[in-house]
């Protein structure tokens, strides 16, 4: 099962095996689950946003087309329309993340090895990220973290390449005040 | 440069940082890149917002994650396959059959309509609208013909989307 491809481990899950959504599920977990992690800014709901995603995965497999693009991109798609929705449903705006990320990062839910091996770093990233714009962290995460190529990041946002450059020309600036020291900064 | 500077020249830089595009191009941006203290300012910040973004690791999801999620997944019914759908640009080729038995029949129908005496009256008109005639009265009862059949054929097509 691990040895297949991924369209073939969908149209497993299309006919119905669970087997082969485990399957898919291990091999995309961490990617996706960072994905959303750094979307979202919250552990907690990062967790909630795992179990739409891959349930949509598991229900709507038979609506996957294979022609269209690879799998990965299909299920980033998703998480990404997820992470959208329950954004915008729970209001967690631009500006409220980042305590939500705070709080979640010193959540006693993780052992305290793994709080301590994100402590720092982790807690000024997750501010920084979380102080952009949806659309701007949007393409910096998929860009920076999933070194995926401006024209994949077109596929699973939908949005001209040309738009998602200047976005990240933009988030660069922002990020650069909040992550530089000013008085390191060049002009 | 600043990140103010043109997106046009910050797009080229993007590429260089990221090493995406054709080699031609990367090689001759980088060759004034060289040359060019802006835009080795410019690539430095790149670099420095992208290493500090690249200090926060991968992080672990939950052990149960998996069991969890896969669990309650795996309960509920899956959606039915995606209805083929209609291509959106049906190459003009595919078409042309169609076109040709189309016209072959309206010829054929003008034909027949044209031996038919009631066409007397149109006598004194231009020999162009007596020949065209019977080609546009039999266009016209094709395509007539053409919508009673839609028409006839929509329930069944209704029924047909809603299943």
């Amino acid at each position: 099962m691990e040895d297949k491809p991924d369209h073939a481990l969908v149209a497993e899950v299309a006919r119905g095996d669970a087997a082969a959504l485990r399957a898919l599920y291990l091999r995309y977990e961490r990617p996706t689950f960072n994905l959303i992690l750094r979307l979202a800014g919250n552990r907690e709901m990062a967790q909630d946003m795992m179990q739409e995603t891959f349930t949509r995965v598991w229900t709507m497999a038979r609506t996957f087309r294979g022609d269209r693009g690879s799998f990965k991109g299909w299920l980033f798609t998703i998480a990404l329309n997820v992470t959208r929705s329950e954004l915008a449903l729970k209001r967690y705006r631009v500006r409220h993340l980042a305590d939500d990320a705070v709080e979640a990062l010193a959540s006693q839910a993780d052992g305290p090895d793994v709080l301590l091996a994100r402590s720092e770093v982790g807690r000024r990233m997750a501010e920084a990220l979380a102080q952009l714009a949806p659309h701007l962290r949007e393409v910096v995460v998929m860009k920076v973290y999933h070194q995926l190529k401006f024209r994949e990041i077109a596929d699973i946002t939908k949005t001209p390449e040309g738009t998602l450059k200047a976005r990240f020309h933009r988030a660069v600036a922002e990020l650069r005040k909040r992550l530089t020291p000013a008085g390191s900064r060049q002009p | 440069m600043t990140v103010e500077r043109s997106e046009g020249d910050h797009n080229a830089l993007l590429a260089v940082h990221f090493g995406e595009g054709d080699a031609g191009t990367l090689a001759a941006t980088r060759a004034h890149v060289a040359g060019c203290p802006r835009c080795q300012q410019y690539l430095h910040i790149l670099s420095d917002v992208d290493a500090a973004l690249r200090e926060w690791p991968e992080e672990e999801p939950p052990p149960d994650l998996a069991a969890r999620v896969l669990s309650r997944a795996t309960r509920l019914p899956q959606h039915p396959p995606a209805r083929a759908s209609v291509p959106s640009a049906m190459p003009l080729v595919a078409l042309l059959p169609v076109i040709a038995a189309l016209l072959a029949s309206i010829r054929q129908l003008a034909q027949w309509l044209a031996a038919l005496p009631f066409w007397v009256a149109l006598e004194k008109w231009p020999a162009v609208v007596q020949d065209a005639a019977p080609l546009g009265a039999a266009a016209l009862l094709l395509f007539a013909l053409g919508g009673l059949a839609s028409l006839a054929a929509a329930p069944a097509l209704v029924m047909e989307s809603r299943r």
